[in-house]
């Protein structure tokens, strides 16, 4: 069993880079562990109607010690059933420097022979050089990483990825470097360039009172769009990511805000009500900045859950 | 209907009188002879306890259980149980260790005594949920954090304020999570109950706790239940910035001048609760001081947005009958008004204390004025930073405690003209009145006297 992990800030493209990897990989059998904040995995939803199997991991980085064994169990899990390829997409904040000590005891309870292929790091070309200096987690995502894709070039000048490949060299002069927009690299060459050399292993980062406070909003009644948006752009400084579908007057939409980029994509598919994931960048503060923003432009009773 | 009259008042509308709500907790179980761990450890027990009460008080509103250290016990408190005091913490899981917690030991909904308390909720609304608004108590996320934390934290907060804060916003994720099982069991209103809170300065609230306190308040009223910020001790410079953390209601005791504070959260459109004297006139007084106390409540001020209760969690053995005066003069003040019309008020306790010769001690005496910090989690911290002063200067000093519930010490409190309680005076001047000195403070003063 082959195993890649993927790493990347909230909002780099991770999800959509998996996405790209289960089109390309659709003749092979595919497993996925899915590690989100939440407590309800949004991002299951994107790809569950796929063919693969998916274990969803929540509450907590896989790589701290809460849910470390939980992680370990799933993997060792996928090496009872015929799988050739499993793909783990971690937290957008997820420290992997321990993943050197997980694979040795996974490979201890596993039934078959495990081949870890190596890390795979997604950054935002738009927003790194402000992130990573404030949060070290996305360094040892690259210092740890075997290939670094620097995505939404297409947003970005020249001058500023450069600068960002510079930083990524100081980290981890042996990692492949790709660059695109959308994720839309060569997904297969990519994984065929895959070398995982030992990186090393030190303490991980993540304890749980790392993990950024997120809070999950959900709301019954259908929305005004242009309204929603006005919400999302007085609250989304507030934040490190928004996420989820909503349900407006003018149809469903899936959401995806990072920084102040907002995105509204059509979704063709039901959803029960509007449920968005918001991941804080203020603490707690972010049930009343959300309230109050909240209760400016709608009526509709707003559900928080922490 | 009682229940209406409380979701009335919390609304902020007019209403025909003004709604009564008893704090039974250990009292509870005094009701059906069972003690303070019975009725708060057994879920029987206190199921038929607060029948009990329901049927006696006749409240409009009630709380479910009054413990302050359900959720402390979870995250690895030790508890010292009493048979008519709610348990006290005993070892604090922090101390030593300036650490946040992890997320994971937040509780759950099968954590600890929380299963019981659910069962218990559940039980009372099937019962008498129609007709009284139901009240669930979690510990406010500062007195929490002191319980994790112990008195190092008023150390932390002039060295570290941001470790205060991040400790804080960790236990208001805990506040949030107890909201979640409260209102789901049925409750109706969710009181925050944060005694320690009378103890920092306004601008220490502003600044470390405020933005907690303000996403607790939110995160219920988006749950559509009603909140209640609840504070005891002398919480009077803390009204404004309690109000402006916006809850639906406010909760205070004795030492708060209730008229005043009500101009305030008046301003905030808040309703207030409160504040019979726990000790003086409900453990200690008799059925007409009972009665002329709520009398005078109830016509001293406007009536909107007003709640009568006793200044906090009533104490164990408060006799049965004033808190049934009590109930009679809110549902018929103005017969009780007429029965009490010369009533004198319950006069001093006669009993002579003799107050140590200040002038000439022979070494440095540091005396403790507290409601009983057995109970009162603010006085509890009050003694314990003078205890760690004891432990510091051997029998170079010497340490007293002077409880409220004992009739000698109220006598004498009395005598020393002690106006707020918990105080600190050191050779009989007093030298912290509700706020609680760091280690550093008192050192700094004792050094002087020694």
């Amino acid at each position: 069993m082959n195993l890649i992990l993927i790493t990347g800030f909230l909002g780099s493209g991770k999800t959509t880079f998996l996405s790209n990897l289960l089109k390309e990989f659709s003749n092979k059998k595919i497993g996925v562990i899915m590690n989100e904040f939440g407590e309800k995995g949004i991002d299951g939803t994107l790809i569950k109607n796929d063919n693969f199997d998916m274990i969803e991991l929540n509450n907590g980085s896989i790589f701290c010690a809460c849910i470390k064994d939980n992680f370990i169990q799933a993997i060792a899990e996928f090496t009872k059933h015929d799988i050739h390829y499993l793909f783990i997409e971690s937290t957008g904040l997820a420290d992997p420097s321990n993943m050197e000590n997980i694979l040795d005891i996974t490979k201890k309870l596993s039934t078959k022979e495990i081949n870890y292929l190596g890390s795979i790091c997604i950054i935002d070309s738009l927003y790194f050089l402000k992130q990573y200096k404030l949060l070290p987690a996305l360094s040892r995502q690259i210092q740890y990483s075997n290939a670094v894709i620097i995505n939404k070039i297409d947003l970005q000048n020249e001058d500023k990825i450069n600068k960002i490949v510079i930083e990524i060299k100081k980290l981890n002069c042996n990692t492949y470097i790709y660059k695109t927009s959308f994720c839309c690299a060569k997904v297969k060459d990519i994984i065929s360039n895959l070398h995982y050399s030992n990186t090393g292993f030190s303490e991980t980062t993540n304890t749980r009172e790392t993990r950024p406070k997120s809070i999950i909003i959900t709301v019954n009644e259908k929305i005004k769009k242009e309204e929603f948006v006005k919400f999302l752009e007085n609250i989304c400084l507030d934040t490190y990511r928004i996420k989820g579908f909503v349900n407006t007057t003018e149809g469903i939409f899936e959401v995806s805000v990072v920084g102040n980029q907002i995105n509204l994509t059509p979704w063709n598919n039901q959803i029960k009500s509007t449920e968005i994931v918001i991941i804080s960048s203020v603490g707690i503060k972010i049930i009343s900045r959300v309230t109050k923003e909240w209760n400016k432009y709608f009526n509709s009773k707003l559900s928080i859950k922490s | 209907m009682g229940k209406e009259l409380i979701l009335k008042t919390l609304r902020h509308e007019k209403t025909e009188r003004v709604p009564w709500i008893p704090f039974a907790g250990v009292h509870a179980g005094k009701l059906k002879g069972y003690t303070a761990e019975e009725v708060l450890k057994d879920g029987d027990k206190l199921y038929e306890s607060l029948l009990e009460v329901n049927k006696l008080y006749t409240p409009d509103g009630m709380p479910i259980i009054f413990d302050l250290q359900i959720e402390a016990e979870i995250m690895g408190c030790q508890l010292l149980w009493a048979k008519d005091n709610p348990p006290s913490v005993m070892s604090h899981p922090l101390q030593g260790e300036k650490k946040i917690p992890c997320k994971c030991k937040i509780p759950t909904a099968q954590s600890g005594r929380i299963p019981m308390i659910l069962d218990v909720m559940k039980r009372i609304k099937a019962q008498i949920g129609n007709e009284t608004a139901l009240y669930g108590l979690i510990c406010g996320p500062f007195t929490l954090a002191s319980h994790l934390r112990g008195s190092e934290i008023f150390m932390d907060m002039i060295m570290d304020e941001q470790y205060v804060k991040d400790l804080v916003s960790y236990c208001a994720e805990v506040c949030c999570k107890m909201t979640d099982y409260y209102v789901d069991a049925g409750m109706d209103v969710i009181a925050v109950v944060d005694p320690l809170v009378s103890q920092v300065s306004p601008d220490h609230f502003e600044s470390m706790l405020s933005e907690s306190f303000t996403a607790v308040f939110d995160y219920i009223r988006n749950k559509r239940a009603f909140s209640s910020f609840f504070v005891c001790g002398n919480a009077t410079v803390q009204m404004d910035v309690m109000c402006k953390t916006n809850p639906d209601s406010i909760s205070i005791d004795e030492n708060v001048d209730i008229k005043k504070a009500k101009e305030i959260t008046d301003k905030y459109n808040i309703t207030i609760g409160g504040n019979i004297p726990l000790t003086t006139t409900m453990l200690y007084g008799n059925q007409q001081d009972n009665m002329k106390y709520v009398v005078d409540l109830i016509d001293n001020m406007d009536n909107h947005n007003l709640i009568i209760a006793p200044g906090c969690d009533m104490p164990y053995d408060i006799p049965i009958e004033n808190t049934i005066a009590v109930a009679q003069a809110v549902r018929q003040t103005n017969e009780v008004r007429e029965m009490v019309k010369n009533y004198e008020a319950f006069d001093d306790i006669d009993i002579e204390v003799e107050l140590p010769d200040y002038e000439n001690l022979s070494n440095p005496l540091v005396e403790v004025f507290t409601l009983d910090a057995k109970t009162c989690a603010a006085c509890t911290y009050m003694l314990n930073s003078a205890l760690v002063a004891a432990d510091h200067y051997g029998d170079k000093i010497e340490v007293v405690e002077y409880k409220y519930t004992v009739k000698e010490d109220i006598a004498r409190t009395k005598k020393m003209g002690v106006k707020n309680l918990p105080s600190i005076y050191i050779n009989g001047k007093l030298k912290w009145a509700s706020i609680i000195p760091s280690r550093k403070e008192l050192f700094e003063e004792i050094d002087k006297v020694i």
